[in-house]
């Protein structure tokens, strides 16, 4: 026995257990043999999954698709058949396409398998032209939802613009209760619950990220095109308004005008400057490292970013000129849910993080790394916001805000507030103290002090949470993000109200 | 259904795409993601679904790289599945039962080998439950979801060499289980 164990090695063991005629050492093969047979009905039922789904990934685009050849005969061009004839490809364009080409074009070389998606030759370019016109056909629709109308209580705007990059948003008539400045950004290339990102700066543009970077400028309530484009990313403002972080397979800072300053590579444990051009993320290993929570230190130097790594959720803090990593955060988070939310205190002296499900709320020294505070939570978590004068924290729980003191250890307060949803996502502490912005289905705000409600702002989307607030600096505004996501197209509502109107 | 020749039709004409090799290629590690997490079957379909008719509606998914795209997949599957969690509010259960004797198949065999077999069987049964959990999920996903280590390595977060390491202990720790239970019957 042990000199079979010798004879293997990591790096064999790959083909070891492959179910091929190679010979192995009859105790070897015997067992993965055994292995096989024991789990050959589950393996067996898995690949049943997988053909399902593929079957009905295919069902799902058949109508579209003879939908499209119909109107393509009608017009007197056949442009599609089906069923493995070969196709006329007249008048296909299209972005997708044409990125299809490409990367068909750097396939790797095709191996055996043994499932009925396997290759069959000469349909390639078939498939391109239709997946292109299927995608046309989504970017119409998209199309045809600008400009729609969203029901917006006690009167007010009527209209939100999306669209082309300078697309003004919809500015308030007049009337209570309505937003200031609305925009939605759809983003019809993508069809999943993806996480969205809202930040304000300083200067007057507010941010959102619905798999793209869409920026208005909150005065006008205008499209910022410079700082609008279709990569996938999440962008968070410098305290000072001057920089903007996005993230991705990447970090970059950008300044106003959208002009890369700086990338840097990131990955668990090092974010490593990188001088020019586009560096890949090598360690972006499944779930993905960069596209977790971050936020500025309130001096702009330093960045906080959420990391995860196996299964450990976790916090580094890395320098904003450099990249260096200086400190990694401990916060055992649940495997599903991780960390969802982190914020620095005002003070700079804090870090704090919300770990739903798992150690609940966690507070840091920013300067030593060490934990302070733990506020285990039985209920989920997903916010938490620090105190102007950096001494108390609100957080989410259940259908109520609590406010905790960080020196006595103790809740001070609890506000229950009333949301059709039955329960609360978000909070944002206003700049200067005196608010708390509460999301749920409805947007409410809430004197601090004593919880009592300022205002309650209707729910402008189609019946989902608020995913995320921002505070204006001046703590007079206040912006809200809530998303949805119908036949395909993922869309990112953004809202900005008055404080009291 | 999968003989079902009309349903054999549907599927022709994605066949030999670009779809149809990212599906081979990512399909399986994303649906026993998905299985492993919220242990329904069902519902596990639907994401992975959901995930390619994503693909068809990205335009810039082709013009990504092959890491980008892994890494699109995976980030997209994880928030489904993470959403799909939460709606629910339940707890997945992370162990599946995926070892059952097969019985058609040892019918050829002599009763006595039929005995022997199913008597190695229940020993390899119950010395994969006396493994550490870690070691007998990546049993369960070499094994029962026929994936590769390279396959495995993002669905457990873990670099390639990382997971074959650790099948490798797997194995070897099993043998010197069943050995231990050799020489306890002798």
């Amino acid at each position: 026995m042990e000199k079979r164990e010798d004879r293997l090695n990591p790096e064999e063991i790959d083909t070891l257990t492959e179910r091929s005629g190679r010979q192995l050492p009859e105790e070897e093969r015997r067992l993965i043999q055994d292995f096989y047979r024991l789990s050959e009905n589950y393996r067996l039922e898995n690949e049943r999954s997988l053909d399902r789904i593929w079957i009905r990934l295919a069902q799902t685009q058949k109508p579209s698709l003879s939908l499209l050849e119909n109107r393509q005969n009608e017009a007197g061009g056949k442009l599609l058949s089906m069923k493995g004839k070969s196709m006329e490809t007249k008048d296909v364009s299209g972005e997708f396409a044409a990125a299809l080409r490409t990367s068909q074009g750097a396939k790797q070389p095709g191996k055996g398998s043994r499932r009925n998606w396997r290759r069959r030759p000469g349909l390639d370019v078939a498939i391109a032209a239709a997946l292109a016109i299927v995608l046309g056909w989504a970017l119409l629709y998209a199309g045809s939802h600008a400009g729609t109308q969203i029901p917006a209580t006690g009167g007010g705007s009527t209209k939100v613009g999306t669209g082309p990059q300078g697309t003004t948003g919809v500015i308030a008539q007049n009337g209570p209760r309505a937003p200031f400045c609305s925009f939605q950004d759809p983003n019809a290339s993508i069809q999943a619950n993806i996480e969205h990102t809202l930040s304000w700066s300083r200067r007057g543009e507010i941010t959102t990220t619905s798999w793209n970077v869409d920026t208005y400028n909150v005065q006008t309530c205008r499209q910022v095109p410079a700082l609008t484009n279709q990569q996938p990313t999440f962008a968070y403002w410098s305290p000072d308004g001057t920089h903007l972080l996005i993230l991705w397979s990447q970090a970059q800072i950008l300044d106003k005008t959208g002009q890369v300053l700086v990338t840097h590579t990131v990955t668990p444990g090092s974010v490593a400057r990188v001088s020019t051009g586009y560096v890949p993320l090598v360690s972006l290993s499944g779930s993905g490292n960069a596209n977790e929570a971050s936020a500025w230190s309130p001096d702009g130097t330093r960045i906080a970013s959420v990391y995860v790594t196996g299964t450990t959720y976790g916090v580094e803090i890395w320098s904003a000129t450099t990249g260096a990593h200086q400190i990694t955060l401990d916060c055992p988070a649940n495997e599903y849910y991780g960390i969802r939310s982190i914020a620095w205190s005002p003070d700079g002296k804090y870090l704090t993080a919300s770990a739903p499900q798992g150690s609940g709320i966690c507070v840091w020294n920013a300067s030593t790394g060490s934990r302070i505070v733990t506020i285990p939570g039985t209920t989920a978590s997903e916010s938490v916001a620090f105190s102007a004068d950096s001494k108390e924290l609100a957080f989410v729980r259940d259908s109520n805000i609590v406010i905790y003191n960080l020196a006595s250890r103790h809740v001070m307060r609890t506000f229950a507030v009333a949301d059709p949803y039955g329960s609360l996502s978000e909070v944002a502490w206003s700049p200067d103290g005196e608010y708390l912005a509460v999301g749920g289905q409805d947007l409410h705000v809430l004197k601090a002090s004593t919880g009592s409600s300022i205002a309650t702002y209707k729910s402008l989307a189609r019946g989902t949470l608020i995913e995320n607030l921002a505070w204006s600096a001046d703590s007079t505004d206040v912006a809200s993000q809530s998303a949805d996501q119908q036949d395909a197209i993922s869309t990112a509502f953004v809202n900005l109200w008055h404080v009291g109107d | 259904m999968l003989h079902d020749e009309k349903s054999l039709q549907d599927t022709l004409w994605l066949e030999n795409s670009f779809l149809a090799e990212l599906y081979q290629c990512h399909a399986p590690g994303l649906f026993a993601y998905a299985y492993r997490l919220l242990a329904s079957r069902e519902e596990a379909e639907d994401i992975v679904l959901d995930v390619f008719l994503g693909v068809l509606q990205n335009a810039q998914f082709a013009a990504f790289d092959r890491e980008k795209q892994k890494s699109w997949l995976w980030t997209i599957t994880r928030n489904k599945v993470v959403d799909c969690y939460r709606r629910s509010a339940r707890r997945p259960l992370i162990s599946i039962e995926w070892l059952a004797e097969p019985l058609y198949e040892d019918a050829a065999l002599a009763p006595d080998q039929v005995s022997l077999k199913q008597e190695e069987y229940a020993q390899l049964f119950y010395a994969v439950k006396t493994l550490p959990e870690a070691q007998q999920e990546l049993l369960r996903l070499r094994f029962g979801h026929d994936l590769k280590c390279s396959q495995i390595a993002p669905l457990l977060k873990k670099n390639e060499s990382a997971v074959r390491s650790m099948l490798y202990r797997s194995l070897r720790s099993l043998r010197a289980i069943l050995k231990k239970q050799e020489k306890g019957e002798k």
